[in-house]
């Protein structure tokens, strides 16, 4: 269960409590199912309205369980700018829906304007995300221009223009597709995989050097170079992986019965493999390259291999438990991700704390104008 | 009465104070620390209580304090019920377990009747003409991949088009639903109803299916699926389904995306089979109106399966269905056609005995 952390650090030696603060997660699965199921039933039989609300209480929970130096995060997000947000994000996808059952091009021109505007989006969603939340009473900020996040994200666009100009690809029997086909069939998803790595290193430096703690600056060095570095492993494992996946199956069907039914098992093994090690390898890329100006730095020690178990286990469960464990799985993994983060501080954090986190003003007349279109969903 | 401790944050800088609060004669004082002020209760802004978080006290000009004792803020400030109402909800354990027993009652509601029931009324309100460009682009696209000119002599021909006028003017469909027929290799011998109306019989089923009366049981199951616009609501259910089972799973992460596919595989595999009895009763009904037996077609369905037992050529399977066009089971060996619940149609032998019940 819930315990209270100390309100003073006087029973941790005074020097290493300066230097290395570690990041606790106090959330328990029991108490956020309760308010999971609430959330889910409340959510029901109000159409989906109160999912807005739910949000709200989800994010506040797992911020104010979340720890370091003694004071815990926290989630201010308005329930109605969510709630607006989401029936933007409905509409534009029921159009979307609704015009691809006239016309595929239709609606793929659909998906061009929304991706033109999606720049537009993130931003305003990273803002909303930063100004609600906060640490010690100091809200954090994101500012960052409709330029700044094309250029983090322009890959996704070429992508939807690509396959908007691109000539409808029909296949024929007769023949063998020529070389042009070829080219239309696989071009996009060349592209998508060319730029991937760069799309999430750049969206993760622009998440984290446009955004600042009351005044102070976060700081972001890792370059896209090491995101290339960490995908080109994971392709790596990942080309193994379905080896042994295909030779497994193989070996798996011959058996009857208990053969066939393991082969589910292989595959969830394998999707949680690959997943636990990049979600591993790029929180720890992305937390050990920021830092909060230039004094704080944070330090995140994930282990792929844990984390691929504890996703393991996580899936199993929810998959036996028709997703009623989901909120176990989703304490499990904030515990872990807590538990191999830590604030270094090169001098006193107290100290460095009650001069840095100024809160820059008149910050309360924007915030009505921003909403949260949730593009996590 | 004694003072609350609290963490105090002025909101200008994020140094941590350590205070203790009173509330007396309608007025908080904060003191310790070095400081001490005095603010009216009312101008105080209390966080909602949530699970065992600490409060946060919020002040005029941007302070607040943090507080570890919930309760002795609920005491101190008297805060009223309707302020604490879903915490209330979340950690009263009776409320729970009934919310979770609720949640599991409307999943599998929603699930048993309340997605079929919302697709129907849908598709029954939508305009015929959105489905007839499918079915022409759908033809279309059939005739290049698979379909060849049918090979049926005229006379064959003729016989099998009166046969479908008569039964579409008997169920009152309109004149533009027509009749198609094709000779398919790939899907052997076989019957579809693309949606928007046109219905797809292949060379090998109308060989293999001599008798008028049996024809016209296929024919009818067809027409069914068309009345009943089974791939509209097909397209509507599977829709309703992803949305909400990603607005569920979502809620947990990516990792938990790969569960959300196991329940839609299984539901997909239900409303199938509901869309096949449906098709079937309209047969019947069909059949009796045009002075036939029902029995018609569990005979049609018995002659089906002997021939893909005997495999070779006419490879003939169990009608397929009108979902999305029509071939989705194109890759099926013939064998798998009996798994009953995971297959997207109830086995034979249970629509045999339907029809012969229906003919009673």
């Amino acid at each position: 269960m819930y315990e209270n952390p100390p309100s003073a650090a006087a029973s941790a030696p005074p020097e290493a409590a300066k230097r290395n603060h570690e990041f606790k997660f106090t959330g328990d699965a029991a108490e956020y199912f309760g308010i999971w199921i609430v959330n889910l039933f409340l959510s029901i039989i109000t159409l989906g309205i109160y999912s807005a609300w739910a949000k709200v209480r989800k994010k506040r929970y797992f911020y104010g369980h979340t720890w370091v130096a003694e004071s815990n995060f926290e989630y201010h997000g308005n329930p109605v700018a969510i709630l607006k947000g989401r029936i933007i994000a409905f509409a534009a996808l029921v159009i979307y829906l609704g015009s691809g059952y006239y016309s595929q091009q239709l609606a793929l021109g659909i998906l061009l304007v929304l991706s033109l505007l999606a720049p537009w989006l993130i931003a305003r969603s990273m803002a909303f995300n930063a100004i609600n939340s906060s640490y010690r009473q100091i809200r954090f900020h994101f500012k960052a221009s409709y330029q700044d996040v094309f250029m983090a994200i322009w890959p996704l666009i070429l992508f939807v223009c690509v396959l908007y100009f691109m000539p409808q690809f029909k296949p024929e029997q007769t023949r063998m597709p020529s070389a042009q086909e070829w080219a239309t069939l696989f071009l996009p998803t060349v592209i998508a995989m060319l730029a991937y790595p760069y799309v999430v290193g750049s969206i993760k430096r622009l998440h984290i050097s446009h955004s600042a703690y009351g005044a102070a600056p976060l700081t972001f060095s890792a370059g896209i170079g090491q995101f290339y570095k960490l995908y080109l492993a994971a392709l790596g494992i990942a080309i193994v992986g379905i080896l042994a996946l295909a030779l497994a199956i193989f070996v798996l069907a011959m058996i009857p019965v208990v053969g066939w039914l393991a082969i589910p098992f292989a595959y969830i093994f394998f999707g949680a493999l690959l997943m636990g090690y990049l979600r591993a390898r790029v929180t720890n890329l992305t937390f050990n390259s920021t830092a909060l100006d230039g004094h704080v730095a944070l330090a995140s020690t994930m282990s792929p291999m844990r984390l691929s178990k504890i996703y393991f286990v996580n899936l199993l469960v929810i998959v036996f438990t028709l997703g009623l464990m989901i909120p176990w799985a989703a304490v499990r993994v904030a515990r872990y991700r807590a538990e191999v983060l830590a604030l270094e501080s090169a001098t006193d954090l107290e100290a460095f704390l009650a001069q840095a986190g100024r809160e820059v003003g008149a910050t309360g007349e924007e915030m009505g104008e921003f909403f949260d279109v949730d593009l996590s969903l | 009465m004694a003072g609350i401790s609290a963490d105090f944050f002025d909101g200008r800088s994020s140094r941590r104070r350590q205070v203790t609060i009173a509330v007396k004669d309608g007025k908080v004082t904060v003191s310790g620390d070095g400081m001490a002020f005095e603010v009216p209760v009312a101008e105080v802004k209390i966080s909602a209580r949530m699970s065992g978080m600490p409060r946060r006290l919020e002040f005029p000009g941007g302070a607040a304090a943090v507080v570890h004792d919930n309760e002795a803020v609920d005491r101190a400030f008297a805060v009223a019920v309707r302020k604490t109402l879903a915490h209330r909800l979340e950690s009263h354990a009776g409320i729970v377990v009934a919310a979770l027993i609720l949640t599991i009652a409307l999943c599998w509601s929603g699930y048993q009747y309340g997605v079929p029931w919302a697709a129907r009324e849908a598709a029954m309100r939508l305009p015929a003409n959105l489905e007839s460009s499918i079915a022409e682009e759908g033809l279309k696209a059939l005739d290049e991949l698979l379909f060849r000119p049918s090979t049926l002599n005229a006379r064959h021909r003729a016989a099998l088009a009166q046969t479908f006028a008569a039964l579409r003017d008997a169920s009152g469909l309109p004149v533009s639903v027509r009749l198609e027929l094709r000779d398919g290799k790939l899907i052997g011998a076989n019957a579809l109803a693309l949606p928007g109306g046109i219905v797809v019989v292949t060379d090998p089923l109308a060989r293999l299916l001599g008798d008028e009366d049996q024809i016209a049981a296929v024919l009818a199951h067809e027409l069914g699926h068309i009345q009943h616009r089974h791939s509209l609501r097909y397209i509507l259910q599977d829709s309703i389904v992803a949305l909400a089972a990603m607005a569920i799973y979502g809620d947990a992460s990516a990792v938990a995306g790969i569960a959300a596919t196991v329940p839609t595989a299984l539901v997909h595999a239900r409303y199938s089979q509901g869309f096949e009895r449906e098709a079937d009763e309209y047969a019947y009904e069909l059949l009796r109106k045009t002075g036939r037996s029902p029995r018609a077609l569990g005979l049609a369905l018995s002659a089906l399966e002997a021939g893909a037992e005997n495999g070779g050529e006419s490879n003939a399977r169990d009608k397929s269905d009108a979902e999305g066009g029509g071939v989705n089971d194109t890759g099926k060996r013939p064998r798998a056609r009996d798994f009953g619940y995971l297959s997207t149609h109830p086995s034979t032998r249970e629509r045999v005995q339907a029809a012969e019940a229906a003919a009673r």
